[in-house]
């Protein structure tokens, strides 16, 4: 670790000259974080520019919404419309049946996928590599041709229109978070798995006490992402989901387009309303798991 | 650091189990029975009613599957549902229950071929048109019906002659007529008169409409931002604000029967040849490519999307003074439109030839489907007079039964007044039998071609239409021989 | 004397039992929802199938067809473009992010969620309300691109256009990638930067020694994602394009995808995912034997995957 030593030519700063001081920090260090901060909000704008466009236009009527030069204040504010769009589709159902299937498989994933992920990382087996590799050669598969298949078994099975087989796979663990959990996983140093051995604990103890107080930060990302995926997943559950009454909300948001036209404020208002549980546990949730604790070196 | 408790593994389990337990609960918790949700408008049936109609599991389910064609939307939903319902206290002492099961069009033949694949297919596709027939008529999957007809010795009188024949194939009659959308040309009332152009004839059989006059007449309503017309000098191709004519949602080798063509697809009767090297398709495309190249009176591929793309269609964006289309959009879309509007007739083609193009909607059985009596019951139902009428009004169409023609004709008067309904009945006349959508070899991959040839012609990337359509020719007798040799 | 029959313990066979035990949960889904049905879809190959009618072995013409197949090349030419126009920077844009995020300013939490919104709203209506976006006079980008006087294209209803307009798109999901270098750059110990300030290494330095390097397992992971995703591309050509104008936006997957629906053909859609398949398993492969040379994994096992 120190063994980059010699290597640089330039000094530390040893002679620090007592300047004025901005907010605290030192005027490159001021200046430095105020152009980060200008780069940030430069992208922030390029990237919400199309969200502001879609909440300006789920507020308009039909008639403004393509209006040029573009309107960005709708004239008049059509806040109607958003009862409007949360009537017009069965809403409350849709996202009821929603949070059954993300929550349901949120658990299935965590408790598979880290398991599963921590027998890759942190054992050694025969066979072990090449069932690695296979695991990532299911993702390459694209879907469309497993999907009949796929849909026989479930349909033999009579799960066909119900919510299991948006469930029940999840519980089995799936390669993307698997694969996510185990890089994860082999970030964390092998000695306190060694001590926590030696002090008499079992895998499933190390698993418990060790890896999944330090790995908070890639579980709460798995379960975030496996949230935002439930929650769209609009392919699955068109192919299984037959009656409107199972329908989950990214199916349901289809009730806004017919065959030669779409109610585009109304579905933008409708989709944000759909988007707006994500934004929220998004935004809680990192600061419980995302904001990560920087290990600042003590390690045992 | 961590804690060695004794329970801890047992914790954890524990834990993982309860979550597990709760979920798997969540998933499997027993469901009502399905009953529809949406109040209908106008339900006549007493609520005593319902309470007598059989339980779904002790009759027979038939499985309505919606999304072959139109009837996706949430109001048409509504109406569907409505009518469900009607049909099946109908049929309640039958033990008949149907079930309507609605998928988003662009993702019906990905679902409906799924549940065929398992072996538990919908028992009635409704509506369906010829073109979604086509669909998957080569893979045998839908029954035929002359059996059923000719047993119960159903009355087949009552139809538009015409619409009869488009449902007949050499595998036999797959649907019966349900609903028609003629096609005809709709006109923006008020450009015309802020031009001062004389509005264009009703009459299909006037001799003086020709397509020379429809160009003359596309000019004078073709305008720039400087208000200039596309006939003046000064005119700015660059900067449209109204065009004088569109046909961008109509089926290309059926428009090419207005210049003679022989075939409203394209291909030869005995489906081995491609017949778009016959010159009436690439002089119909040329007309095509000058209206919107030379003579600037019909919009480009990429001014279409900048001016259209949000009101749905370029007539109701007010910004087309004549447009070529079907009846689709007069189910729902047009009771709200803005500005004042009529109905005229197609102009007559180079070779003398009046055509418009129908489109026509039915209903077809799945050939595996598992009570074929009883979704025949279903159907015959759904055909009656009376009840086919409000189908085909949901759908935006004319019903297809003769005795139906007032009960439209009145809707009409009351949706639209001021609208001459009876072009749009006299359009039927000049529709085209056999249909542009009816089947041909590899009908999606052919469907691609002609539409990627469109797109060269209203993009301009090529302004020679011979050249263009050379290459669809060769290009869809390719997938004509690749067919055939599959068969062999 | 004892007789010792039994099955004798060792370590590494316990170890072994336990690496099996914790992962027999996803083998078993594996065989049930993944085996099964590569097997079927790769027999289904070497057959002729339209879903409806009963399989047809035909042997190897579905193979033998694609490689003279038009619009099979078109849609290989379309797809490795757009991997080329997009793959390296979406990488690229997210780890700059984070770097950024990472660098102690104040909000964090507000800049992540504001990064991150774009991809929590995904689906159809993302895709629909960029084909707004996109749309040559109201849409957004070309409003931001009049603000500094440049006159857009039509990008969707242009074929020379279509194709970067979807790079661009893709490159909205910044934020996704941008997590999870976040999550791991903050798993960095600051001993490690510490220490390299002391022996006097810059902000350049610290970065190519101890930033890449700790994170390189994450790297490893976006990368090989986006490897896997960038060739599956399928939504947005669908909802958007279909394909079009003109074959532009031609994906090899929404190529599967309509001849497996709609032109009736599953059995050459499933020749082409499994040649697909066999593509991005071979760069996959290629990747993971790279990543000897340049991941570096804290928590590794002696003699265990690198």
């Amino acid at each position: 670790m120190g063994s980059e030593a010699g290597l640089f030519a330039r000094q530390t700063e040893t002679a620090t000259i007592r300047s004025r001081r901005i907010f605290g920090l030192r005027p490159g260090e001021f200046l430095r974080k105020l152009l980060i901060e200008a780069l940030l909000v430069l992208g922030a704008v390029a990237v919400l520019l199309p969200l502001v466009w879609m909440l300006s236009t789920s507020l308009k009527t039909m008639g403004q919404v393509g209006v040029y030069p573009i309107q960005w204040m709708p004239d008049p504010v059509m806040w109607s419309n958003y009862p409007e769009a949360l009537s017009t589709i069965d809403f409350a159902l849709y996202t009821w049946n929603t949070v059954k299937v993300t929550f349901a498989g949120m658990a299935g994933v965590l408790i598979s996928c880290s398991l599963a992920a921590y027998g890759f990382s942190r054992f050694r087996a025969p066979g072990l590599n090449v069932m690695f590799l296979l695991l990532l050669s299911t993702i390459m598969l694209p879907s469309q041709v497993t999907l009949i298949p796929v849909y026989i078994m479930f349909s033999k099975l009579k799960w066909v229109d119900t919510l299991k087989p948006l469930i029940i796979p999840s519980f089995f663990g799936n390669p993307y978070d698997i694969f996510l959990l185990r890089q994860f996983f082999m970030t964390i140093p092998l000695e306190m798995d060694d001590a926590a051995r030696i002090d008499g604990c079992n895998p499933l103890q190390t698993f418990w006490h060790v890896i999944v107080p330090m790995a908070k930060p890639a579980l709460g990302t798995v379960a975030i992402f496996h949230f935002m995926y439930g929650w769209n997943d609009f392919f699955n559950p068109l192919i299984y989901l037959h009656h409107r009454e199972n329908w989950t909300l990214a199916l349901g948001l289809q009730g806004f387009r017919q065959v030669y036209s779409t109610d585009t404020n109304l579905l933008m208002a409708a989709s944000f309303v759909a988007a707006l549980p994500c934004i929220l546990l998004f935004f809680f949730a990192q600061r419980r798991f995302i904001q990560g604790v920087v290990i600042s070196g003590v390690k045992g | 650091m961590y804690r060695q408790a004794g329970l801890s593994r047992r914790h954890f389990i524990e834990l993982c189990a309860a979550g597990a337990g709760a979920a798997l609960l969540a998933a499997c918790a027993p469901k009502a029975t399905p009953a529809p949700k949406e109040a209908p408008a106008g339900e006549a049936a007493p609520a005593e009613k319902k309470a007598e109609a059989p339980k779904a599991a002790e009759g027979q389910k038939v499985l309505i599957f919606v999304g072959f064609g139109t009837g996706t939307s949430e109001s048409q939903i509504a109406e569907e549902t409505a009518l469900v319902e009607e049909c099946n206290e109908t049929l309640a002492d039958q033990g008949i229950t149907a079930e309507l099961m609605v998928t988003p069009h662009e993702e019906h033949l990905a679902k409906f071929s799924a549940m065929l694949a398992a072996g538990t297919p919908p028992d009635i596709v409704m509506p369906i048109g010829v073109g979604g027939v086509a669909e998957l008529y080569d893979t045998d999957a839908w029954l035929d019906l002359q059996p059923m007809i000719e047993r119960d010795q159903y009355d087949m009188s009552d139809f538009y002659g015409s619409t009869v024949t488009l449902h007949t194939y050499s595998k036999g009659t797959l649907g019966l007529p349900m609903a028609v959308y003629p096609s005809f040309m709709y006109y923006n009332k008020e450009l015309f008169e802020k031009a001062s152009v004389d509005e264009i004839p009703h009459a299909w059989d006037d001799g003086n409409w020709t397509f020379d006059k429809l160009v003359e007449v596309g000019r004078q309503l073709t305008l720039d931002s400087s208000g200039n017309s596309a006939d003046q000098t000064g005119f700015d191709p660059t900067d449209i604000v109204q065009w004088g004519y569109d046909e961008s949602w109509m089926d290309f080798a059926g428009l090419s029967r207005q210049f003679g063509a022989t075939s409203a697809t394209g291909i030869s009767d005995d489906y081995k040849t491609s017949l778009f090297d016959d010159p009436a398709y690439a002089s119909r495309a040329q007309w095509m490519s000058d209206a919107i190249w030379k003579h600037n009176f019909v919009a480009s591929a990429e001014m279409a999307q900048e001016a259209f793309s949000l009101a749905g269609d370029p007539f109701s964006s007010g910004m087309v003074a004549m447009w070529h289309c079907h009846t689709w959009m007069m189910g729902q879309t047009y009771a709200e439109l803005t500005f004042d509007w009529d109905l005229g007739a197609m102009p007559k083609g180079p070779t003398g030839v009046v055509s418009a193009q129908v489109d026509a909607d039915t209903f077809v059985m799945a050939a595996a489907g598992k009570q074929q009596d009883a979704a025949w019951e279903v159907a015959k139902w759904c055909c009656s007079p009376g009840i086919l009428e409000r189908f085909a009004l949901t759908w935006g169409s004319v019903p297809a039964r003769l005795s139906g023609k007032e009960i439209f004709l009145q809707t009409l008067k009351e949706k639209f007044p001021g609208v001459d309904e009876q072009v749009l009945l006299t359009a039927i006349d000049y529709g085209d039998v056999p249909n542009h959508e009816a089947w041909k070899p590899q009908p999606a991959k052919v469907g691609d071609a002609v539409g990627a040839a469109m797109d060269r012609v209203l993009l301009g990337k090529e302004r020679d239409c011979a050249v263009i359509m050379q290459e669809l020719d060769k290009t869809v007798q390719g997938y004509l021989d690749e067919y055939w040799a599959q068969k062999g | 004397m004892e007789r010792t029959q039994r099955f004798r313990m060792t370590p590494a066979r316990r170890e072994a039992l336990w690496a099996y035990g914790l992962i027999s949960p996803w083998i078993i889904g594996f065989l049930i929802f993944t085996v099964a049905p590569m097997v079927t879809s790769f027999a289904m190959a070497f057959m002729e199938y339209n879903v409806i009618q009963p399989a047809r072995w035909i042997g190897g013409a579905n193979y033998r067809n694609l490689t003279i197949d038009p619009l099979f090349w078109q849609s290989v030419k379309v797809t490795f473009t757009f991997a080329g126009m997009s793959l390296i920077p979406s990488l690229a844009a997210g780890l700059v992010l984070a770097m950024l995020l990472n660098a102690e300013i104040p909000g964090l939490s507000v800049w992540r969620t504001l990064y991150y919104l774009p991809s929590i709203i995904q689906g159809v209506p993302v895709a629909i309300l960029w084909g707004f976006v996109f749309n040559k006079r109201f849409g957004v980008l070309n409003w931001a691109l009049a603000l500094f006087g440049i006159k857009g294209p039509g990008w969707l209803a242009s074929p020379q256009w279509a194709l970067p307009a979807l790079a661009i798109m893709s490159l909205w999901g910044v934020g996704g990638g941008m997590i999870l270098y976040l999550a791991g750059l903050q798993g960095v110990p600051t001993t490690l930067y510490d220490a390299a300030k002391v022996d006097g290494a810059n902000g350049w330095h610290r970065f190519w020694k101890v930033t890449l390097p700790m994170i390189s397992p994450v790297i490893f992971y976006n990368l090989v994602m986006g490897t896997i995703g960038t060739f599956q591309y399928f939504t947005n050509a669908y909802v958007m394009t279909d394909g079009g104008p003109d074959y532009a936006t031609w994906f090899y997957n929404l190529y599967l995808y309509r001849n497996a629906f709609y032109y009736s053909k599953m059995g050459y859609a499933s020749a082409l995912a499994w040649v697909l398949f066999l593509f991005v398993l071979l760069l996959t492969l290629l990747i993971f034997k790279s990543s000897a040379a340049w991941v570096y994994y804290e928590g590794q096992l002696k003699g265990g995957r690198g």
